[in-house]
């Protein structure tokens, strides 16, 4: 081992560049990992709070209804059964109905979401997303829509809405509703498309008193997309509890791109990962070779001497080793650092065209990073395995050689 | 100079396996570059491609007002319909339809979805978008009161062929509503066409009462530049300022976005690719170099001067870049090929994440295009950086140190 | 002063410095070398011989005097003037490792003709020739290693005539060869010295080559301790 450091010293401008090889890999899949879990929290927290909570219960469908949620007639029975499971630490009955709005001559093919204001504020925080006007209220029979629904309808606070209800299992129920206030939701397409309202105006819309089409919850302990088994475990509780004719899905069944985006995620990470893996990778071989060269004929004279064959390849996979540890703890503290520091600052900002973009398909306009301690630990570990395998084969070559033939070596 | 060429090659395999390691790690980096930026070349490019073939056209023809606010009211009128055609006579042109697309409501017996409903003439849409070819099931439009529906529109709504559907639209005189007859079901690459149904111009006329379009889509000839002609027709279009051209780039307002955007991250990824190979090449050919102290010393002797020294040691690294070049293009070459020909399936991906940006379902590869040129300068750029330090030293050589120490 | 002197130097000095402490190598030369003269130095190891040549030759600069090649002093010229008068008017052979290693006997001998941008069928012929002159033209398109050390010595005074220069400086070139081959390397290049006309200065330890050279320049601690003509 002393041997090995002295090596790598008296080479320090190659001990170095070797060092960043191993860096530049795990550093760069830290920061890239850092990258992804925020992207994934971030989306977690906007999907669960605002949109779909951790999972909901529905009506399983009978029959086709185009992109309409199936009707509940009555939910009370499903309220009665949630009751029972302990996780669920909170929930609201909803109303999604697929209706047109009209203003004046414009009209646009909207969804009217019926919900409990005081119940659903907590948790999604929509009074804090009010732009103009005020937030939705119990009982006045206004309703709030989106920045870019207002905009697309010419529409300001105070005008008058008239909503024609739509859902093929209701009966067909129009209103005129004023508009109370404009919302901004983190997701451009929602604020197209989705007109808040209380949840007795849009049961009007639906000519039911008792009409639903979710109940959606939030189980206790899940705050993050990894915690994925809790929330397993909660749902199938759930089902075990409910009467027939209901199912329950969870929020990544609810919004198909997050899961398509971790399915994605993760194998995109790892091949970038295996790129870099495997390009530090022959830098080390490189440099290990090199050094073997170099040392031929001091190697041969080690042999000479009598020392087992198993020392060299020992010896030189312990020059590898001190290498690829030091590199890989030097990328995975750079990593983690620069990410704490981005973190520091509150992130990194995006403007114009590219933040438009970012609320276009959902994600906050300042990217953040996070750390998680597992990949932080795996790519650490792998870098340093590809590493210390890479020196493997010039260790051979070294051990194999002739040690007369090795001491006359020159050049 | 070819002396020192041959000397350089030379040099090179005087240590084979050190220089095919070099080789590799060129090789491998080129590749990666390459690959990388095919496919998100290819990914632009089918995007473009599917968006115009499919959807938009090479470029359309609105009011000016219509860009900031698409309603109705903001349609071409007949009179600037009539206006625009004549002025575009003069240019050549595959196809040139008029549409007339509004927001609807479709309700089936057990369904109902919102939809951009598009009215399109029969006969001049065959020639810009080819709604004809696009058709699974049934047949295209022949009459009046009929509809076309994509395949998934038509499982959401249960609607098979020959079924009756009730539109419903918002127009000058109020909510309406009309039965169509379903006579066909179209299947799209792009997402986006998936909630469109198509009707034809004059049913939608008398539905909303607007007698124009809203857009006149325009199709080019297979290889006319497009944004040369989109110069062309808004030259055309000077004298009348209230209509306006909009290219791909302003019917697909994000799609610059998209596209600048997935290049720029790929910057970090070329950098530190580069750094990774610049890193295997500076090792070694900084060792050869030491390794020929003596030698060099020799050379100065008789007389090289020591640009010239300087000059073999870049030679021997630019070699090993150019072989890995080859190597690794090669490879990506074919790589590419074959992405190019059978496409990456995007599909399940696109449909969740992408519909709403107009992503095409199947991405080919880009075969050819300016990032050959990129990953070929990150080659030069690299076995410069790498070889910088080492010919310094070759070009500091002290002749007599160097024989002395040999 | 005779103006048939090939070089010259006064008062070369030459003073080593290794961090404190300071090597005087050469104490004060005084020299001229005739055209077509046929010299050796000689003199106990650490004497200063291969200072000499190295500042001959133009390798290095004197800590102090002057070197005239031609009549013009050397301390005015630049690194890159420097390599182009060794290219042009100075030989070197030295004691081993003279051929590089990737390049053919006969396109060894040809470097510096390539060097000078001669063009390839005229300095292949040239190299050739000199090769048959010094009997290893049968070696000239194998690769040095393939040779022996005499044969090596051999190909190293080739390259070093092949140019015509004005002189051609020898740092023991004999040293790692056997006594009989030795004699005959001294022989070839007195055969050079006489039929090229070319001003040759070899150092060597060896007392048995010294009966056949023109002039013996012994060296002691850094000064010519005596200068005798042999012929
Ligand atoms: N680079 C150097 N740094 C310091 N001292 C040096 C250096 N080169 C030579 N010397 C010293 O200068 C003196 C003259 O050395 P030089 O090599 O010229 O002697 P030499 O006559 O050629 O000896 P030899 O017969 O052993 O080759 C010696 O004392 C030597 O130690
Ligand atoms: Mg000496």
């Amino acid at each position: 081992m002393k041997v090995a450091l002295r090596h790598l010293v008296r080479n320090r401008r190659r001990t170095l560049l070797t060092l960043l090889a191993v860096l530049i890999p795990v550093y760069f899949l830290v920061f890239m990992f850092g990258f992804a879990n925020a992207n994934l929290r971030d989306m977690f927290e906007t999907a669960t709070r605002f949109d779909t909570g951790h999972a909901q219960i529905r009506a399983v469908p009978t029959k086709a209804t185009g992109s309409a949620i199936p009707l509940m007639r009555d939910p009370s029975d499903a309220l009665a059964a949630l009751a029972e499971v302990k996780e669920i630490e909170w929930w609201t009955v909803r109303l999604d109905l697929p209706a047109m709005a009209s203003v004046g001559e414009r009209s646009r093919t909207i969804y009217v979401r019926g919900i409990v204001p005081e119940e659903v504020d907590p948790v999604s925080g929509l009074a804090d997303r009010i732009v103009a006007g005020e937030s939705l209220a119990t009982g006045t029979g206004g309703v709030v829509v989106g920045e870019e629904l207002a905009l697309l309808l010419k529409l300001e606070v105070g005008d008058e809405i008239v909503l024609l209800g739509a859902h093929p299992e209701a009966a067909l129920g129009a209103i005129r509703a004023p508009v109370v206030g404009v919302y901004r939701a983190p997701e451009a397409a929602l604020g197209r498309t989705v007109i808040y309202a209380d949840l007795s105006t849009a049961r009007q819309l639906a000519r039911s008193e008792t009409a639903a089409t979710a109940i959606v919850l939030r189980v206790a302990g899940v705050t993050g997309p990894g915690d994925q088994t809790a929330l397993d475990r909660a749902v199938n509780d759930l089902r075990a509890n409910l009467p027939a004719g209901y199912e329950v899905q969870d929020w990544l069944e609810l919004v198909p791109m997050v899961a398509t985006y971790m399915g994605i995620l993760t194998p995109a990470l790892l091949i970038v990962g295996a790129i870099f893996f495997a390009l530090g990778g022959l830098v080390v071989l490189n440099t290990i070779y090199l050094s073997v060269l170099e040392r031929t004929r001091e190697l041969g004279l080690i042999l000479a001497l009598g020392a087992a064959r198993r020392r060299v390849v020992r010896m030189i996979l312990a020059e590898a080793g001190a290498i690829a540890v030091a590199g890989a703890v030097g990328g995975a503290v750079t990593g983690v650092g620069l990410i704490l520091v981005v973190e520091a600052f509150g992130g990194i900002p995006l403007w114009g065209a590219a933040a438009q973009m970012m609320r276009e398909i959902g994600m906050s306009p300042v990217l953040h990073l996070s750390a998680n301690f597992v990949q932080v630990a795996l790519s650490t570990a792998s870098m340093t395995a590809v590493a210390v395998l890479a020196a493997w084969w010039p260790a051979r070559r070294a051990s194999r050689l002739e040690p007369m033939e090795a001491m006359r070596y020159v050049e | 100079m070819t002396g020192m060429v041959r000397m350089a090659w030379r040099n090179l395999w005087r240590h084979p396996q050190r220089t095919l390691l070099m080789t590799g790690i060129v090789a491998f980096g080129s590749l990666v570059i390459l690959i990388l930026f095919g496919v998100t070349d290819g990914f632009v490019g089918s995007m473009t491609a599917a968006q115009v073939a499919e959807n938009q056209g090479s470029f359309q023809v609105r009011t000016a007002a219509y860009a900031d606010d698409p309603v109705l009211e903001n349609a071409l009128s007949p009179e600037q319909l009539t206006a625009a055609q004549a002025a575009l006579t003069g240019m050549r042109l595959a196809g040139i339809a008029p549409r007339l697309e509004v927001g609807a409501m479709l309700r089936s017996a057990y369904g109902t979805d919102g939809v951009a409903l598009r009215g399109v003439d029969p006969i001049a849409e065959k020639s810009v978008t080819h709604p004809d070819e696009m058709i699974a099931d049934g047949r295209y439009l022949m009459g009046s009161g009929e509809i076309l529906l994509s395949s998934v529109l038509a499982e959401e709504l249960d609607v098979r062929i020959g079924e009756r559907i009730v539109v419903v639209v918002g127009g000058s005189a109020g909510v309406k509503s009309q039965a169509f007859v379903t006579v066909g079901l179209f299947r799209p690459t792009i997402v986006e066409m998936e909630r469109v149904a198509i009707a034809p111009l004059d049913t939608l006329r008398k539905l909303t009462g607007i007698e124009g379009a809203t857009t006149l889509a325009v199709s080019l000839p297979g290889g006319t530049a497009a944004g040369r002609a989109v110069a062309e027709a808004r030259r055309l279009l000077a004298a009348h300022p209230d209509i306006a051209v909009a290219d791909y780039f302003d019917l697909n307002p994000l799609a610059r976005v998209m596209i600048s955007g997935s290049t720029i991250k790929l910057i970090p990824f070329v950098i530190m690719i580069s750094l990774l190979a610049g890193f295997g090449v500076a090792n070694t050919t900084f060792y050869s170099v030491l390794e020929r102290t003596r030698e060099f010393g020799v050379m100065t002797a008789v007389g090289m001067s020591r640009k010239t020294l300087a000059g073999v040691v870049l030679l021997e690294s630019a070699l090993v870049g150019a072989m890995g070049f080859l190597v690794g293009g090669g490879i990506g070459y074919a790589g590419l090929l074959y992405l190019g020909r059978d496409g990456i399936d995007f599909s399940s991906f696109v449909r969740d994440v992408g519909g709403s940006l107009g992503m095409p379902t199947v991405i080919y590869a880009a075969t050819s295009g300016w990032y050959w040129v990129a990953a070929f300068s990150v080659v030069v750029f690299t076995v410069i950086a790498a070889a910088w330090y080492p010919a310094r030293r070759a070009n500091q050589l002290e002749p007599v140190t160097a024989i002395r120490e040999g | 002063m005779s103006s048939s002197a090939v070089m010259r130097t006064e008062k070369l000095q030459k003073v080593y410095r290794t961090g404190a402490t300071e090597t005087p190598a050469l104490r004060g030369v005084d020299l001229e070398l005739e055209e077509r003269e046929f010299t050796a130095t000689a003199g106990p190891s650490g004497s200063g011989k291969s200072t000499l040549l190295h500042l001959l030759g133009g390798l290095d600069r004197p800590t102090d005097g002057e070197i005239y090649l031609d009549g013009r002093a050397m301390s005015g010229l630049s690194k890159d003037e420097l390599a182009r008068l060794r290219l042009t008017r100075i030989g070197f052979v030295f004691q081993a490792y003279n051929l590089i290693p990737v390049l053919t006997v006969v396109e060894n001998t040809a470097f510096v003709l390539e060097l000078q941008g001669i063009p390839y069928r005229e300095r292949i012929r040239r190299a050739r020739a000199i090769l048959a002159e010094l009997r290893v033209d049968k070696y000239a398109d194998q690769f040095p290693n393939r040779l022996s050390g005499g044969e090596q010595q051999r190909v190293a005074v080739a390259r070093a005539v092949v140019s015509d220069p004005a002189i051609v400086l020898a740092d023991e070139p004999t040293a790692n060869l056997d006594t009989k081959t030795s004699l005959d390397l001294i022989d070839l290049m007195r055969r050079m010295n006489e039929e090229h006309e070319t001003t040759f200065l070899f150092a060597t330890h060896d007392t048995r080559l010294l009966d056949r050279v023109d002039r013996v320049i012994h060296l002691e601690d850094g000064r010519i301790a005596r200068d005798e003509r042999v012929r």
